[in-house]
């Protein structure tokens, strides 16, 4: 490999490798599959044969690579070869519990939609470019965002109401 | 609360070190030694694999235990392993999935899902292939939308690999079983076979992980 295509690997890595890490983590909920999983996604990077067009296409390869990796992944847990983690360990330390609690209530959303609201809310993808990359229809993507804010609004906003109700 | 959520992903952070590992993997020689784990996970191996090998009669039973030194993915269904033992060929069965999603039938081939609900309903039945260079899959569904037995096999193009079955039905889905050559044991079914220098030399194994399960 020449020294200049190394060097945009590791720059690739380096830029995109918390992106990686994070779709995988909102697919899997759990940090150990998510690592393995952007290793596997930074694999096939590195045996990629075809030039990307843009820095764009780059990241939205990776993104897609990376919803792909880690459903394979959740068909083998599916199957039983593998033993899931129910609880998310070593989770981030928050100090604003706020910030805790948001983090929670997103990881228990149906991994489905923890993946649009990731990639719409942080990534910035438009809802044509979220469905590109999930491969589920723009219409699927909307709903999918639409109950993933219900959800979480009706999560993180039942100690509120309770407390509003009280006189 | 968009806001909060960024700030609060902004914290979900790749290790360091295993960037740097990434990167330092391929720093390295031009050959692709990566983690094992990764590329074997879905395959339900470990990188010390016990491998149980009939013998001209499946009453003679030999364990080997082999240690992975270098691994070929060769495409998204077939692993090439270089092992102490000699040459490995690994088909990840779990890359072929049938279920039933909001109430359609969805078939999925690697990246690949086809809704195949249709069809089902319509014949009673599905049939899919596909070739790769290194690898042949075999996929058919019979039965209703209610209940579906699924059959499907992995081998080298041109191949009749041993094939897993399962059920989907109202009470949810099977154990895998296997069909057409079952293991001695009855309770391995992926296929593995040594491979010689032109590929067609095989021999029969089956992989069970470590711990027996």
């Amino acid at each position: 490999m020449k020294t200049l295509e190394r060097e945009k690997f590791t720059e690739a890595v380096h830029t995109y490798g918390d992106m990686v890490y994070r779709v995988a983590c909102h697919a899997l909920r759990n940090p150990a599959d998510g690592e393995d999983v952007m290793q596997t996604v930074f694999l096939k990077l590195y045996e990629q044969q075809k030039p990307f067009e843009s820095e764009e296409h780059l990241k939205h390869w990776l993104l897609r690579v990376a919803v792909n990796e880690s459903r394979r992944l959740i068909r083998a847990l599916r199957r039983g070869t593998l033993v899931a983690l129910e609880e998310w360990r070593d989770a981030p330390a928050y100090d604003d519990p706020e910030k805790a609690e948001l983090f929670q209530a997103v990881m228990a959303l149906p991994p489905a939609y923890r993946l649009c609201v990731y990639l719409y809310y942080y990534e910035g993808c438009s809802v044509q470019e979220v469905s590109a990359a999930t491969g589920v229809k723009p219409s699927t993507v909307q709903t999918r965002l639409l109950r993933a804010r219900e959800r979480l609004r009706a999560e993180l906003g039942k100690e509120k109401s309770y407390v509003q109700t009280v006189p | 609360m968009c806001k909060l959520y960024r700030e609060t992903m902004e914290e979900l952070r790749a290790p360091q070190d295993k960037l740097e590992e990434i990167i330092a993997m391929t720093e390295k020689n031009n050959k692709k030694k990566f983690s094992v784990r990764p590329l074997l996970a879905a395959a339900a191996a470990v990188a010390v694999l016990t491998v149980g090998a009939s013998a001209a009669s499946l009453d003679s039973m030999q364990e080997f235990i082999y240690k992975i030194i270098f691994v070929h993915e060769v495409d998204g269904f077939r692993t090439d392993l270089e092992t102490t033992g000699g040459n490995v060929v690994v088909f990840n069965m779990s890359e072929v999935d049938v279920d039933t999603v909001d109430g359609r039938v969805m078939l999925s081939v690697g990246d690949e899902t086809v809704d195949i609900t249709d069809e089902l309903a319509q014949n009673g039945v599905y049939a899919y292939q596909k070739t790769l260079e290194g690898s042949q899959i075999n996929v058919s569904v019979i039965g209703t939308l209610e209940q579906y037995e699924v059959t499907y096999s992995m081998d080298v193009p041109g191949g009749e690999g041993p094939a897993v079955q399962y059920t989907v039905g109202p009470d949810g889905r099977t154990e895998p079983a296997a069909v057409g050559t079952p293991s001695a044991d009855g309770k391995s079914f992926t296929s593995v076979y040594t491979a010689g220098e032109d590929g067609t030399d095989r021999k029969e194994m089956t992989i069970v992980p470590a711990d027996g399960k």
